[in-house]
């Protein structure tokens, strides 16, 4: 009976398994982020949300691009890493409610610093990391490993 | 120890939740423009905006929602580096006006919703 279960709920089954795993250690990793680096004094920017999804958007961009180019692995392994993990370490509802709380404090210079350094930073990380796997080959050059 | 164990159970339901969305967007959007994203980060934003205004850090059972759904859940939900990876992927496909587009209303509309939440 179990040979004949459908490959495509096999296949989802493993993914939202792993997403799962991923999103635990995702989330637990920005909750010890935000712990150790509180936001600093005086200005009370929240430099721990930026250097979180600073990294994040450096690791993505060069794990997608890798995983494509050079590293050919499963979908649920690009799906578990990507999705799971980085997508739930970064975060963009704490990124927007944090800049909010800046304005409703009056502390307007922080908060737009905060947005620019965030935006302008997070692609420059994100076309960074996607740089750094070097020259990408056509499809066709690619070597063809099995899933 | 009970705060990480809501932070990991919430980051199970929102990165499953993101998951779901995205894929449901897009078995319908075909266009270019990452509207799956752009939904959940704002979403994501009006709901953490309300969350935070309707509990107290200094309430036992209001700081354990706040750090569980807060932090683990809408956290996980919403995304910063699938936003910037989305973004830069649109500039290195020439689709330069797409990519301003969605960086834009990202950032503008995930501000308004965060407003809004802690409005309501």
């Amino acid at each position: 009976m179990l040979t004949k279960t459908p490959r495509i709920l096999v296949e989802g089954a493993k993914q939202y398994g792993m997403i799962a795993v991923g999103g635990i250690v995702g989330a637990l990793l920005r909750e010890f982020v935000e712990i150790i680096m509180p936001p600093l004094q005086g200005s009370q920017f929240p430099i721990a949300t930026l250097l979180i999804n600073w990294s994040g958007s450096l690791f993505l961009g060069w794990f997608y691009t890798t995983t494509i180019w050079k590293w050919r692995v499963p979908i649920w392994v690009r799906t578990g890493i990507g999705t799971g993990i980085v997508g739930s370490y970064t975060t963009f509802s704490t990124f927007m409610v944090e800049t909010n709380a800046l304005f409703g404090k009056g502390l307007t210079f922080t908060a737009v610093l905060y947005v620019l350094m965030s935006v302008i930073g997070g692609l420059l990380c994100a076309f960074a990391g996607v740089r750094l796997v070097g020259e990408r080959r056509e499809p066709e050059a690619r070597p063809s490993v099995a899933e | 120890m009970v705060e990480w164990t809501g932070v990991a159970i919430g980051g199970i339901a929102g990165a499953w939740m993101r998951f779901f969305v995205t894929n449901r967007v897009n078995s319908r959007w075909r266009g270019n423009f990452p509207l799956a994203t752009l939904f959940i980060n704002v979403t994501g934003a009006f709901l953490l905006g309300f969350l935070f205004a309707a509990t107290r850090s200094h309430n036992l059972l209001d700081a354990w929602l706040r750090s569980s759904i807060g932090i683990g859940f809408i956290g996980a939900y919403t995304t910063f580096s699938t936003f910037t990876y989305e973004a830069v992927t649109l500039l290195d496909r020439r689709a330069v006006k797409t990519a301003i587009m969605y960086v834009l209303t990202s950032v503008t509309l995930g501000l308004l919703g965060a407003f809004a939440g802690a409005r309501i």
